[in-house]
């Protein structure tokens, strides 16, 4: 066959092959709709704790209308301890306050009284923002305290705004500002579904072509094959990448600080990788049944070992070896780099290195194994 | 009505011993996965994460609270002579935060001007920046107070007064389950599941694609007995999903010092529910169209998204209306939820019948599945 008629017989094969259309247009555009949902809510707010108040004071009541106020929090009342870890166990509520007796007595006769905060930690992450908000609202409640205490000694406001702490931390949350998840989350799996239904697409495409090679062996050309499916499939995605990266961002929300020559460079590479790696799959699949089990089943995998949930410094290194076969490790690292963190290309040099190098040889393998299947 | 069942058991499992794809998929994949999974994590708390500090100051507090740092067991510092060589270090993920002290923060201090500690945090890594945030804020309160109570004391002259002086609020944290933060625990007992019921699914519409692929159909439901040759066919898979469930759960619950609240038993019941309800959506999306490969993308879109949707990294009371219809659409949720009750709570057979009756509604598909199949049959 010529290069014109590969092209044709491997797009004629593609398109009329339902689950391959159904996984690269249907599938594509269903994640990008489905992954984000579950954090649409960009900040988390009403988080439910019970507060048990046994000191019923004028400053006990500002301390609860303090945390009934925040966003972050919702208060509910209890009589006691148990029936504030029953409302714990009925998921009422996370987590529970204590204020004791004699707290404001306690406060203005200089002892220090101890609130009692029991948290469900069940789900962790919870316990950050309770602690937060809380801590917050008490330091805040500290330095009123103190203001209206000293206040009585005749010192200024002023002498004593400086007497409360020794310094300020001032806390600054680079690139994801908001703490938001969505921020967090999307650029990289984005990119992840990308390489997956990719790999998806070319593995029942290349499957297919090795099924209908063992029932009646035509004559082909390796590289005019390649070549064909890296237009194909190379032309799709980079339109996607492009769908993704402009007109998805944007539409949850996500910043974008790349240098939008950088990033196409990068996505380039990305790309090369990711066919190059579809071919090689495609070619070594006996069944195109096999594509959509094996993708599906690295998902997971892949997506706690390549260290933006779970931190490279606490992978062990021969799983990160397993992370380092796949586009996505070093496309993700380094495109968050790039377009979330502004790092310059320099910086994610080894990266776009390794995606080409990863091309190449995912690019020999798939030529190499295409080869010895005429030669049998 | 037995007969037929138990051929088609031998049947399925002479099957399988034939395939070695199907082998994988029953016995080496999965423990592929859990085991990528459960070394990721092993390191159960995170540990030594890289800090940058710059110090501009050069101050015994200055020193102090950098060595106070780097002595915690989660963070490293890592020190950098130029605010540039460290915000490069931020961006290219050499460093997850930054400390930095300006020139004359001690003197600052000492003469109340209440300067700015500036703490920067990577928070593109949610995870990660909130375990950096919440460890320096526990290393550097001490501090922030200690000097409050060091001024005290010239007023006070009694170290008690002084400390109530400073902190009027005393905070006696307690925190029920989890108590050491661990990652483990709290992430593969929703990572696990996830996976687990991926498998389920596509082992299953392995089982039927494949045969009526290879046209082997007609003969494995000639003379009869539709309903428990698919049972019959479905119960290998029963067996050995239902033991690796178990199996993970035995893990976990090894892995978090053998304390589990309720009864086991009240889990094995809901493994064994989950496995049934996932076998029959299963075999009902194959034979939405009888299309081998079309069923399995349609299960991938099913089960692929299943982990976000658990309401263990983000928590249920923060999704949207449609997030949490398409949770409730999915039985892997309902098991990790009940897991976790049962586990930390002591949840009994009692609270638990409403997850079950949740995660046992699903089967009711199987029969839309029958349906089908006998109507191709008669075909």
């Amino acid at each position: 066959m010529s290069f014109k008629e590969t092209f044709f017989y491997e797009f004629k094969h593609t398109f009329s092959d339902i689950a391959v259309v159904l996984t690269i247009i249907g599938g594509v555009l269903l994640y990008f709709f489905l992954y984000p949902q579950p954090y649409l809510n960009k900040t988390i707010n009403d988080l439910k704790i019970g507060i048990i108040d046994f000191d019923n004071s004028k400053l006990s009541r500002e301390l609860k209308f303090m945390l009934d106020s925040t966003s972050e929090l919702k208060l509910y009342g209890y009589t006691d301890k148990k029936s504030a870890l029953q409302g714990i166990r009925e998921d009422k509520i996370k987590a529970f306050i204590v204020i004791p007796k004699n707290f404001a007595k306690d406060i203005a006769n200089h002892k220090s009284p101890q609130i009692y905060l029991g948290v469900d930690n069940s789900y962790f992450l919870i316990f950050g923002t309770v602690l937060e908000g809380f801590l917050k609202s008490v330091m805040t409640d500290l330095i009123q305290q103190k203001v209206a205490y000293s206040l009585s000694e005749n010192e200024s406001v002023y002498e004593v705004a400086k007497d409360v702490s020794g310094f300020n931390i001032n806390v600054i949350n680079l690139y994801n500002k908001d703490n938001s998840y969505l921020q967090y989350v999307i650029p990289a799996v984005f990119i992840l579904i990308l390489q997956q239904t990719m790999l998806i697409g070319m593995g029942i495409a290349g499957g297919g072509f090795n099924e209908r090679y063992k029932k009646s062996r035509f004559v082909f050309n390796p590289i005019y094959t390649i070549f064909s499916r890296y237009i194909i499939f190379g032309v799709i995605f980079a339109f996607y990448l492009l769908f993704y990266i402009g007109f998805g961002f944007d539409f949850y929300g996500i910043n974008k600080i790349g240098n939008p020559l950088e990033l196409f460079a990068f996505g380039m590479a990305f790309l090369f990788a990711s066919l190059s790696l579809g071919m090689f799959f495609g070619s070594i699949l006996k069944e195109r049944e096999l594509a959509t089990p094996l993708v599906l089943f690295s998902s997971l995998p892949l997506v706690f070992s390549i260290g933006f949930i779970w931190p490279n410094e606490s992978i062990p290194f021969y799983i990160k070896i397993f992370s380092y076969f796949f586009p996505s490790s070093f496309g993700i690292d380094g495109f968050l780099k790039l377009n979330q963190m502004g790092a310059s290309f320099e910086m994610v040099g080894f990266d776009f290195v390794s995606l080409i190098g990863m091309g190449a040889v995912y690019f020999a393998g798939a030529y190499i194994k295409l080869s010895l299947l005429i030669k049998k | 009505m037995f007969r037929a069942f138990l051929d088609a058991f031998v049947y399925e499992t002479e099957e399988i011993k034939k395939s070695f794809y199907k082998i994988s998929l029953l016995f080496i994949l999965p423990f592929l996965s859990f085991f990528i999974i459960v070394t990721i994590f092993q390191n159960r708390v995170s540990s030594e994460l890289p800090l940058g500090v710059v110090d501009f100051d050069n101050s015994k507090l200055s020193r102090d609270i950098t060595f106070a740092i780097n002595s915690s067991p989660t963070l490293k510092v890592i020190n950098f002579h130029t605010k540039k060589e460290a915000f490069d270090a931020l961006k290219s993920s050499k460093v997850y935060g930054l400390v930095v002290f300006k020139s004359g923060f001690f003197k600052d201090v000492a003469t109340r001007k209440e300067p700015n500690l500036d703490v920067f945090v990577n928070s593109q890594y949610i995870l990660i920046g909130k375990t950096i945030e919440s460890a320096l804020m526990e290393i550097l309160l001490p501090f922030d107070v200690g000097i409050d109570v060091a001024k005290n004391m010239i007023k006070e002259k009694n170290i008690l007064k002084a400390v109530s002086k400073s902190v009027p609020i005393r905070v006696e944290n307690v925190v029920f389950f989890n108590k050491d933060k661990d990652y483990f625990l709290f992430l593969t007992s929703a990572i696990l599941p996830s996976i687990w019921q991926i498998f389920i699914v596509v082992s299953v519409i392995v089982s039927f694609g494949s045969m009526y692929k290879e046209k082997k159909d007609k003969d494995f439901f000639s003379n009869g007995f539709v309903v428990p040759k698919i049972l019959g066919k479905l119960f290998v898979y029963f067996l050995v999903f239902t033991l690796w469930g178990v199996g993970f759960m035995f893990y976990i619950y090894s892995k978090n010092d053998y304390y589990f609240a309720g009864d086991i038993g009240v889990m094995i019941v809901a493994v064994v529910l989950t496995v049934v309800s996932y076998e029959a959506i299963g075999v009902f999306l194959f034979t939405t169209g009888f299309d081998y490969a079309r069923s399995l993308s349609l299960a991938a879109v099913y089960t692929a998204p299943a982990f976000a949707f658990l309401g263990v990294t983000f928590p249920v009371y923060g999704m949207g209306d449609f997030a949490l219809f398409f949770r409730e659409m999915l039985p892997v949720s309902h098991f990790t939820e009940l897991f976790i009750k049962v586990s930390n709570f002591g949840y009994g057979f009692d609270e638990a019948i409403g997850f079950y009756m949740k995660i046992i509604s699903f089967s009711v598909v199987m029969i839309f599945a029958v349906f089908r199949i006998k109507r191709r049959i008669k075909a």
